[in-house]
């Protein structure tokens, strides 16, 4: 660089006279202290640590030259959380009691050794590319990704939400030589709607946070034309600053599009929308915790319609091979994009950027804005010269923007320009592995052996049906249809399943399971496939290791009801954590993913893909820190070999034999019940992974045998709720026996054996025809026949002595069931059952 | 407007502001207005119990030269349903009151600095019409309160249920 361009660029590498009179004069780097140095960081908002600055400052000396803000920039970017996930990939020395455990990468060591081990076949792509994928059939495969939008969500809920669908969206698009979108997934952790409490301003109430991002997701999955089919809601006060939004998307591409490749020489071609000032410092945002001073320049709104057209194009020029390789223009923008392929380029990486060609929404952005700028909507694509007239033609078809940035290198250099100012020269070597590594100390101190004082729950017996009514009413089990029905699930036609089942269309599925062969145009083609959740955050504040396991057996168990196939079922993680700088909260991470491991090794369920989101904390006025609850999202997805044998959970029919699958032990630690009695109840529950997996393994087989007419995971609230929504959906009811529950010795009273929430157990309905059959194909699997479905619409519980212990119209509890959510988003008049 | 800095930074001062049209689209009285009546049912949750009714309609402020004939196509054609809505036009002023009696009008823009990607797809349309296209096309929704309100309650209106200050503008008449 010479010196002509050092001055120039010592007045912030601003081309224009714009104003940019806020941000302060571009200074010396060489010559600042720590101090000065961490100034500049918050001043210029990059989220760097000081760690970090020293090593760039370190690097630039020993270039001889000053950095430029530009290069600081990408620098700032490319390290931030969001993009590098320094956390997770660091060095962790863990203590747990007395021992300590050394991780050299928390990650590799953790979520990626099972899949490394477990060395599946169909595993066609993990944890390298957008998304992971694997093997749908011979000629076809899936693409998964979950991703989070926490920090946007927060601030502007209706965009954050928009933005979020939209980036992951993207992520599919740029997942090998990109799939097509066939489902949409979403996942939200909320304070309760009708909180009443304090919160600070500028902080939206939680109805608001909760409705708003409700119809991000529903505009922006709508207008694409991609079903939204699967997802959960968790609620929690913890959550009042720090809304959790999980948004996912499942995409299906020829397998002969699952690798990339990048050759020195390609082209870089943006495509998709325009660049404008939206979104500047996204990615270093979200390194960063929410206070009261947040800065808004974050926020962005989402154009769905522009991303439709983007992807119509995109797919066209996939299926004519004219680009080798994409990515997606996420957090950090194009610095992030083409830094991240510029590494894939030959055998040193490089590219070499013009910036002069972008298409700009506004004339007044500064070369360094457009570099990081993160508008949405774009992608970067690596296209062999001959292509690109070929390539023009079809997006100009679509009416989406073209433009050519340059051409990917193999100096090993990452050059950028703009006109005759040269804003970044930086090492690619330097840019991705350069940054600080430092070891972070983890602890965990483990949950107390000692159960408190024995709980008399035997008391609670005539207040049965009251508990019943509350659990069904608790926001975390309540109907979820006031969401579910503002999404499109139906659009592209593939929804075998749909997220709401029964006879009236409105019971709670465990799983849909699609159907992609309207997409892929093979309808004499039978196989679909599922996709479940697992997610529980009050496990978590017992044990983290506990929640790990627990979710990947709700989300496997809940791709099994549906007559998924859990053999070649996988894994995507989402961690969502507080503030990992202290010692205790990084201890639960580090304790979940175990369990992780744990969890995919003993069920041999790879893990495909996954994403992190932490600091996701809020500091009150007074400074103290608020951390949410540690949260851990596991989501699972399987084929479904023959889509006409899937089975929904709703009671089908009258006199028919229904059998609790699973070991029913004493489990109340987190419960529901434990809410409502509002006491400890002992540990979270262990689940047993030996036991689980056989009885995973053996009901699945036998619900695709056609042996079973319809099977219900248990969770919340345990074996009367679970009893209570599958005879609400099919308005068929059930009359159970408590004495013919198997159940371990400690399990002595009724409410016990109801509302007892051990893992890995379900309710299941056989053909009276096929209840021998059913049988031997259980053979192994711990299960006990408790009772027949009735025609009398009341559901009805015989006691351990023989007597009527329960007899509640289905009417009833449906309007408990169904009430609580329109009350609370609606206000009192909606509050009326429907369909009841 | 690719590569406009350079071009800009050379030419002296900018050219003077097109002229800004604005536009305002209402359900017909009579046809539901469902936003409206969903507006409504928040207002309790908010303790505001004296409004009777919620009408909101859509204003798109389109800068550009046009005749009013063409300013009135693009509204017929593009922006208004004809059976169930109708419009006002009205050059670089608020258009005057739909409603008769008292009411409180709020109107709610995206802030400058925030992409409208319902005005850019618009700009584009109007471009399909045959006509010139505009240099910017924004939108906004103005509510309107048919009741008693106080100024308290307007405000908390204003930021509880109507706007986020960090993305939106919003302009308060009462009449």
């Amino acid at each position: 660089m010479t010196t002509a361009t050092k001055v120039k660029l010592a007045g912030n590498g601003t081309s224009n006279n714009s104003a940019k009179a806020h941000a302060p004069v571009w200074p010396t780097w060489s010559t600042l202290s720590p101090r000065a140095l961490a100034d500049l960081d918050a001043a210029y908002g990059w989220s760097l640590d000081a760690d970090e600055l020293k090593t760039v400052q370190a690097h630039f000396i020993g270039l001889k030259r000053e950095p430029v803000r530009a290069e600081i920039e990408t620098l700032a970017q490319t390290w931030s959380e969001h993009c590098s996930h320094k956390t997770f990939r660091s060095a962790v020395k863990y203590k747990e009691g007395r021992s300590t455990k050394r991780f050299k990468n928390l990650l590799k060591e953790t979520i990626m050794e099972p899949t490394k081990k477990l060395k599946k076949k169909w595993c066609l792509s993990v944890f390298e590319d957008n998304a992971g994928i694997i093997a749908f059939d011979k000629k076809w495969a899936l693409a998964y990704k979950v991703e989070t939008h926490n920090h946007p969500c927060a601030v502007e809920p209706y965009g954050g939400a928009e933005t979020g669908v939209g980036g992951v969206i993207r992520d599919i698009l740029g997942a090998g030589l990109g799939a097509k979108p066939v489902m949409n997934t979403d996942v939200f952790c909320f304070c309760p709607p009708d909180y009443k409490g304090y919160l600070p301003e500028g902080i939206l109430h939680p109805r608001r946070t909760m409705s708003s991002v409700v119809e991000g997701v529903r505009d922006y999955g709508n207008r694409m034309g991609i079903p939204t089919a699967a997802g959960a809601i968790w609620f929690d006060e913890a959550y009042k600053m720090n809304p959790l939004v999980f948004v996912g998307t499942i995409g299906i591409m020829p397998r002969s599009a699952v690798k990339k490749s990048i050759h020195p020489g390609d082209l870089i071609v943006a495509v998709g929308g325009k660049t404008g000032r939206d979104g500047l410092h996204g990615a270093t945002f979200s390194s960063a915790a929410i206070d009261d001073t947040t800065s808004t320049s974050a926020v962005q709104v989402g154009h769905a319609i522009e991303e439709k057209r983007l992807l119509d194009a995109l797919l066209k020029a996939r299926d004519k091979n004219l680009y080798r390789g994409l990515t997606d223009c996420g957090a950090g923008g194009f610095s992030s994009a083409i830094g991240e392929m510029a590494s894939l380029s030959g055998r040193k990486g490089g590219a070499c950027v013009r910036l002069d060609a972008a298409a700009l929404k506004t004339s007044d952005l500064s070369p360094w804005e457009i570099w990081v700028s993160e508008s949405q909507e774009r992608m970067v694509l690596a296209v062999p010269k001959k292509n690109l007239r070929a390539l023009q033609g079809i997006f100009a078809g679509e009416g989406s923007e073209v433009s050519v940035l340059g051409e990917f290198t193999n100096t090993g250099c990452l050059e950028v320009s703009f006109g005759d100012e040269t804003l970044v020269n930086l090492d690619l070597k330097f840019l991705h592995d350069g940054n600080p590594q430092r070891e972070r100390n983890a602890s965990f101190t483990p949950p107390p052996k000692n159960l408190p004082k024995k709980v008399k729950r035997s008391e609670d017996r005539s207040k049965i049906t009251e508990i019943l009514h509350w659990s069904l009413a608790n926001l975390n089990t309540c109907s979820r249809e006031w969401v579910i029905r503002q999404y499109d699930h139906e659009v592209q036609g593939g929804t075998v399943i749909k997220p709401l089942q029964g006879l009236h269309h409105d019971g709670p599925g465990d799983a849909p399971v699609l159907w992609p062969g309207i997409v892929t145009g093979e309808v004499e083609n039978f196989k679909g496939f599922t996709v479940g959740h697992g997610l529980n955050p009050s496990y978590g504040k017992l044990d983290p290791y506990a929640m790990a396991l627990i979710a990947v057996d709700e989300a496997l168990g809940n791709l099994v009801c549906v007559g998924g196939d859990p053999t070649k079922a996988a894994l995507l993680d989402n961690f969502c954590w507080g503030d990992v700088n202290d010692p205790e909260q990084l201890g639960g991470l580090v304790r979940a993913a175990l369990g992780c491991k744990d969890a995919a090794l003993g069920f041999q369920t790879p893990f495909i893909s996954g994403k992190d989101s932490l600091h996701n904390v809020y500091t009150d006025a007074k400074g103290k820190k608020h951390s949410i609850p540690g949260t851990l999202l596991i989501s699972a997805i399987a084929p479904v070999d023959d889509i006409r044998k899937a089975v929904t959970m709703d009671f089908k029919a009258p006199n028919n034999p229904v059998f609790l699958v699973g070991p029913t032990n004493e489990d109340f630690g987190g419960s529901l019940y434990e809410q409502w009695k509002g006491t400890p109840q002992g540990a979270a529950p262990q689940v047993n992974i030996k036991t689980a997996k056989k009885t995973l393994w053996t009901l699945s087989a036998a619900i695709r045998k056609g042996l079973v007419f319809s099977a219900h995971n248990l969770s919340e609230g345990g074996l009367a709720v679970a009893a209570a929504e599958m005879a609400i959906a099919g308005d068929v009811s059930i009359d159970i026996d408590l004495d013919d529950v198997t159940r371990s010795k400690n399990l002595l009273d009724n409410v016990s054996i109801l509302f007892t929430e051990s893992p890995s157990r379900f309710l299941v309905e056989v053909k009276a025809e096929k209840e021998k059959a059913f049988l031997k194909a259980m053979r192994g699997a711990p299960l006990c026949r408790i009772g027949q479905t009735i025609a009398n619409p009341v559901l009805r519980v015989t006691g351990l002595d023989g007597t009527r212990l329960l007899e509640e119209s289905l009417h009833d509890l449906k309007k408990s069931w169904q009430g609580t959510l329109p009350r609370m988003l609606e206000g009192e008049s909606n509050d009326k059952g429907r369909n009841a | 407007m690719r590569a406009a800095a350079p071009a800009r930074r050379n030419s002296g001062k900018p050219a003077p502001e097109p002229p800004k049209n604005l536009i305002e689209v209402v359900p017909k009285i009579g046809v539901t207005d469902v936003p409206g009546e969903a507006a409504l049912r928040q207002l309790p949750l908010l303790d505001i119990k004296t409004v009777r009714e919620v009408r909101i309609s859509t204003i798109y402020e389109v800068t550009g030269k046009y005749s009013s004939s063409h300013i009135n196509q693009i509204a017929r054609e593009l922006l208004a349903d004809p059976i169930t809505q109708e419009y006002k036009v009205e050059r670089s002023a608020t258009p005057n009151a739909f409603l008769m009696g008292p009411h409180v009008r709020v109107e709610v823009w995206l802030k400058k600095t925030v992409s409208d990607p319902i005005g850019e797809s618009t700009q584009r349309a109007i471009t399909s019409l045959g006509l010139a296209e505009p240099v910017r096309v924004r939108t906004g929704r103005a509510f309107h309160f048919i009741g008693r309100l106080s100024k308290p309650q307007i405000e908390k209106l204003v930021l509880k249920l109507l706007s986020n200050p960090v993305i939106h503008l919003t302009k308060v008449t009462q009449r």
